[in-house]
């Protein structure tokens, strides 16, 4: 059996992460240990690389669009079994007691703990998460097809579904998000108007071929006014009063 | 990260809001976890093996990245 793992770790901000073997991390109660498949990157990992954000538990391994098989269950976990293939956040724990946890607000918990950012995260052969906030993913599709939906996907929804529900979307930045939200916008029946960096053509053919009634720069104005943007990169929207 | 471009009033007018979108709830998760197959998501994937996490970075940062890249150890 395998003692040992492997892992892009970031041991200092603004420097590039370095392959590290490590002994293997053990499941505590109320964990489990992932034998990693696939892990998206995410605009946020690049954030954490280039020290943007303040407060990383160093050294770190970044990740935190996981899929992968369990392959230890700690003590007490009922939800998840060895083998089921689980999917891993951001969100990796919160407190469970703060104003935010007991009002439905748990993204914004006052001590959250956050995949890939203050936990070892997916850019490993294997990786420790809480199982209260990991996902059973019964698709059939590959693992590597579904990284991406595990913050592209799943942050991109909150967004879009605070959005509102106009017929008609702009999403402005055509990246790994806005091309998920893309294809479940039109599944619902709604028109997307897709904005890229100016002259990049090839993103606006990509986001035509997933089937966008328009696609354009960021700096030209739609050819309608639009019911609701969404800005992917940023995520801040602004949004009409229809 | 960039600052936020200022606009004109007028622009935000009539009870318009800007906002921002931090993190994700359980539920969040859950909800799309139901909508995305259902949807028939299909992701654009570029891979990379563990060692060259590097290269997806800097392919990210640099917009080679058509879709999302995925780190496969």
């Amino acid at each position: 059996m395998v003692q040992h793992m492997h892992a892009m770790v970031l041991e200092r901000p603004r420097t590039p992460l370095v392959l590290r073997e490590r002994p293997l991390p053990v499941a505590g109660p109320g964990e489990i240990r992932i034998s990693v498949k696939a892990c998206g990157v995410c605009r946020t990992d690049l954030h954490v690389a280039d020290g943007e954000l303040s407060h990383p538990r160093l050294p770190i391994v970044p990740g935190h669009e996981i899929v992968g098989r369990v392959e230890v269950v700690g003590a007490g976990v009922e939800t998840l079994r060895v083998g089921d293939r689980v999917g891993v956040p951001w969100l990796g724990s919160t407190c469970g007691l703060c104003s935010f946890c007991r009002s439905n607000r748990e993204n914004l918990c006052d001590r959250p703990v956050l995949t890939g950012y203050t936990r070892d995260g997916g850019f490993a052969t294997h990786t420790v998460a809480d199982a209260r906030f990991c996902f059973p993913l019964v698709s059939e599709l590959d693992d590597l097809q579904i990284a991406p939906w595990l913050c592209a996907g799943l942050i991109g929804w909150r967004s879009y579904r605070m959005a509102g529900e106009g017929e008609t979307l702009g999403l402005y930045g055509f990246g790994a998000a806005a091309h998920i939200l893309a294809q479940v916008a039109k599944w619902q029946g709604r028109r997307v108007f897709a904005f890229t960096r100016a002259g990049d053509e090839s993103a606006q053919r990509f986001a035509l071929s997933l089937g966008v009634a328009w696609a354009g720069a960021s700096d030209q104005l739609p050819p309608e006014p639009l019911d609701a943007l969404h800005r992917s990169v940023r995520s801040y929207r602004l949004l009409s009063k229809r | 990260m960039s600052n936020i471009p200022s606009f004109p009033y007028r622009l935000l007018w009539e009870e318009r809001q800007v906002m921002s979108v931090a993190n994700l709830t359980r539920l969040d998760a859950r909800e799309f976890l139901d909508i995305a197959p259902r949807a028939h998501v299909r992701c654009e994937v570029t891979h990379y093996s563990l060692a060259r996490a590097n290269q997806a970075l800097s392919d990210l940062r640099d917009g080679r990245v058509q879709g999302a890249a995925v780190i496969v150890p």
